[in-house]
């Protein structure tokens, strides 16, 4: 039970920073090409 | 069309329908028909949840969206992720526990009938509404490019993926889903691919960008905030994108059954998370991708001659009335600058005639930013290619009409026919009874594209906006449900009233932007909900709701 939480925390914590590290891409795309 | 691309087109679009056929095969009762068997592996589910959300419109309307607006659209879908990890947690496991066969039959279990009845009833309205306008949509754009007849394409559009979706139900859906989106990906790389070899030699992949960059459509992230502080009514922006699209994501794919129905079949719930966590994981580079292709059409279109407008069949019915003159010599301006390289100019004499196409057809609302895509291709791209991509435009239509279909008969026959008409049935006439109501579906359906032609643009809008005014309320009875254990049936059923209420009277006043009316919609319910459970509380205990 413990290590399920552990492993789907770790799904968790991948999608979300995921979403962060995109835009923060994105973010720098957008400074270089305006 | 050449002959190579009516040939591509008619195999691709008889190849699915031909294994959607060979995979319909599935036990006859409504386990098997509605939710394969619970025995769908984490990446059917994955595709599924794809090609369902995914569809013709998408296609259409990202690249267009694109090269007229530019990037920003994308931020619409940065909530989606955050909103799957809420699903995982909160929503999966309860409809996996309880083994629900809609989304709403969970409502009844915590709340009460009336609940679970209202909510099924405003998706029934809501998705059967909407699935008609997906037929019609992307047949409009088809027809009107390519000189076909609006009722055929409707029935190609609506009609061949009947024949799978009746027969086999959500694993022939699943099945195709799967198939259609390889196909798709695969059409989307080339074509991408291909407009980067279009471009100038010297311009190339990084130059386009910085064409793009240079005319303001990289303008990814944006902040919504303007001199006179946040703009409400900015459709597309960071916070918009982040809040609103977060909770429109959890209401869609949360609440809405042509979502649910999708991940109910996975064969566990390690596998429906896994599908919808991993879709979290891939829709915003997708949709980014989608996008990138139309700032690609963009720069291909600053080194080559655009069309002063993208949609010739209005342009044709337009010149007919009294603003000819207008757009003719707007039309002439334009070719001029653009011969000359002023493309700034023709930028805004673009601008121009799409003011004067707009008081030309007052009713019909025209706007050419779903032709940019489907021009482009018609006119540039080679032979074969051409075939594929229409086929493409007809597959993700599939995708999401046949789910929908799946969707709409598993809610009529679970939530009302076998509730309220037939309640003692033998599982072999259940199965029967839900293939029938599939095939009404999918023939009102039809019906609806066929008269949306007649009563034009105004008709898809009011389909939009009931789905944006409903979708907030339903996901505020879910998270009541959820969250707030000591609200009942008929407090959260007369907070979700009132809160409809409040919601459209908002929209009316047209003061906000439709993304943050999913966020007022479930807020308000969980408020007035819990509100009016505190005055009936005072007149007597209420049970707390039990575990789930």
């Amino acid at each position: 039970m413990h290590n399920e939480r552990r492993y789907w925390n770790r799904w968790y914590w991948a999608v979300g920073s995921f979403l962060i590290l995109q835009i923060i891409i994105y973010y720098l795309i957008t400074i270089s090409f305006s | 069309m050449s002959r190579i691309d009516w040939a591509i087109l008619i195999f691709t679009l008889g190849s699915i329908v031909i294994y959607g056929i060979y995979k319909s095969r599935t036990s006859k009762n409504l386990e098997g028909y509605f939710l394969s068997n619970h025995n769908l592996p984490w990446y059917l589910v994955l595709l599924s949840i794809m090609g369902t959300q995914a569809s013709a419109i998408t296609f259409l309307t990202g690249p267009g969206q694109a090269y007229t607006d530019g990037m920003r659209f994308v931020q619409y879908y940065f909530g989606l992720p955050l909103a799957m990890i809420v699903i995982s947690i909160f929503f999966v496991p309860v409809f996996s526990k309880l083994k629900v066969y809609t989304a709403y039959e969970f409502l009844e279990h915590r709340f009460d009938l009336k609940t679970r009845t209202l909510t099924s009833g405003l998706f029934l309205l809501s998705r059967g509404l909407s699935t008609g306008i997906s037929i019609f949509a992307p047949s409009l754009v088809l027809s009107s490019l390519m000189g076909w007849n609006i009722y055929y394409t409707n029935l190609v559009m609506g009609g061949l993926l009947i024949i799978y979706t009746m027969s086999g139900g959500a694993k022939a859906v699943a099945h195709t889903q799967k198939l259609q989106m390889i196909i798709v990906f695969v059409a989307l790389i080339i074509v991408g691919w291909l407009a980067v070899k279009l471009l100038p030699e010297a311009v190339g992949f990084t130059g386009a960008l910085h064409t793009g960059g240079i005319n303001g459509k990289m303008n990814i992230i944006t902040s919504g905030m303007t001199s006179k502080g946040f703009d409400w009514k900015d459709k597309y922006n960071i916070w918009s994108g982040m809040i609103g699209g977060f909770f429109l994501a959890l209401s869609y794919f949360g609440t809405d059954h042509s979502q649910v129905g999708r991940y109910i079949t996975a064969k566990n719930l390690h596998e429906s998370r896994k599908g919808l966590l991993i879709n979290g994981l891939v829709k915003v580079p997708m949709q980014f991708f989608i996008l990138l292709i139309g700032i690609l059409i963009f720069s291909f279109y600053q080194y080559n001659k655009a069309p002063v407008y993208f949609d010739e069949a209005s342009v044709e019915q337009a010149r007919l009335g009294v603003k000819k003159d207008s757009l003719n010599m707007i039309e002439a301006q334009y070719l001029l600058a653009v011969e000359q390289h002023k493309m700034p100019e023709a930028g805004e004499l673009r601008k121009s005639f799409k003011q004067v196409m707009e008081r030309a057809l007052p009713d019909q609302k025209p706007n050419d930013t779903n032709y940019i895509f489907l021009r482009f291709v018609k006119d540039h791209l080679p032979v074969g290619l051409i075939g594929l991509v229409f086929a493409i435009i007809f597959l993700a239509a599939w995708g999401s009409i046949a789910a929908a279909l799946n969707a709409l008969a598993a809610c009529s026959v679970v939530d009302f026919h076998k509730k309220f008409f037939v309640k003692e049935t033998s599982a072999l006439e259940d199965y029967q009874v839900a293939r029938w109501y599939t095939l009404g579906w999918g023939i009102f359906s039809i019906i609806i594209s066929m008269f949306a032609y007649n009563i034009g643009n105004s008709l898809i809008e009011a389909v939009n906006i009931i789905g944006s005014l409903f979708y907030g309320v339903i996901l505020g009875v879910f998270l009541v449900a959820f969250w707030f254990k000591r609200v009942q049936g008929t407090a959260v059923f007369a907070g979700a009233v009132a809160s409809e209420i409040a919601v459209i009277w908002i929209y009316r006043m047209d003061v906000i932007s439709f993304l943050w009316l999913n966020v007022i919609g479930a807020l308000l319910v969980i408020v007035t909900g819990s509100l009016i459970q505190l005055g009936m509380k005072k007149k007597r205990n209420p049970e707390v709701a039990p575990e789930l």
